[in-house]
């Protein structure tokens, strides 16, 4: 008789600063607001700066 | 006078920007990011773009527009505001624009589809809440900060955003900062 086979999710255990790092990594080369780079540039192509 | 903060651990930097990444404490546990993000020139000087977002380990995604309610507001800006010096000491000559990401017209749009209050009808009051709490932010502690740092403000009009010498207590939709 087969006995069912339950998949488990694996937990482990990990610090802040192992995370943050993880994290760091995952995200190093990529651009994490895009859209709000896209408006900054929009305002910026559009600027006037008045008497400074 | 000194604030609360959340240890942020120091990130690789490149010629694009640079990135910071802290953990914010409450009924739950969020990784909060921050960028600053290298977009245009003006004068001789790097501009770059300051945003700060949620990360979400499980999805692998970014969300600047969530309302954490984690119950540490004040803590979290504290820490994104702590970022600047250490941003400054990497990019001495750079400029850095923040912007609210509840400034938009989608933003306004998106928070009247689920608004429950009833005297939100004309104004929405969510809108430009983050660049008002940046704006107070400055203001309050304009004499110590000027020693520092120049600071500017960005009105926007029809014709394009304005920017100006920074005026305490007046409410801009950008602000634009560099060391002096």
């Amino acid at each position: 008789m087969k006995t069912k086979e339950k998949d488990v999710e694996q937990m482990v255990q990990i610090t802040e600063s192992g995370l943050l790092s993880l994290v760091a990594s995952k995200l190093k080369d990529r651009l994490l607001f895009p859209e709000k780079v896209e408006e900054a540039k929009k305002i910026f192509t559009k600027i006037k700066f008045s008497e400074l | 006078m000194t604030f609360p903060i959340y240890q942020i651990q120091p990130q690789s930097i490149s010629e694009t920007g640079i990135k910071y990444f802290f953990i914010s404490k409450g009924p739950n546990d969020v990784v909060k990011a921050v960028e600053y993000f290298y977009f245009a020139d003006y004068n001789g000087r790097k501009v770059y773009n300051l945003k700060f977002g949620d990360y979400n380990i499980a999805t692998d995604k970014i969300d600047d527009k969530n309302c954490t309610d984690n119950g540490d507001a004040y803590h979290v800006f504290n820490t994104v505001l702590s970022t600047v010096p250490e941003f400054f000491n990497s990019f001495a000559d750079a400029a850095v624009m923040v912007t609210g990401s509840d400034s938009s017209d989608e933003f306004e749009q998106g928070c009247g589809q689920t608004c429950r209050r009833k005297n939100c009808n004309s104004i929405c009051r969510k809108k430009h809440q983050r660049i008002r709490t940046y704006c107070s932010y400055v203001s309050r502690e304009y004499d110590s900060l000027l020693k520092e740092f120049e600071f500017y403000g960005g009105i926007q009009t029809r014709d394009g955003t304005v920017i100006e010498r920074f005026i305490k207590n007046k409410l801009y939709e950008s602000v634009l900062l560099i060391k002096k």
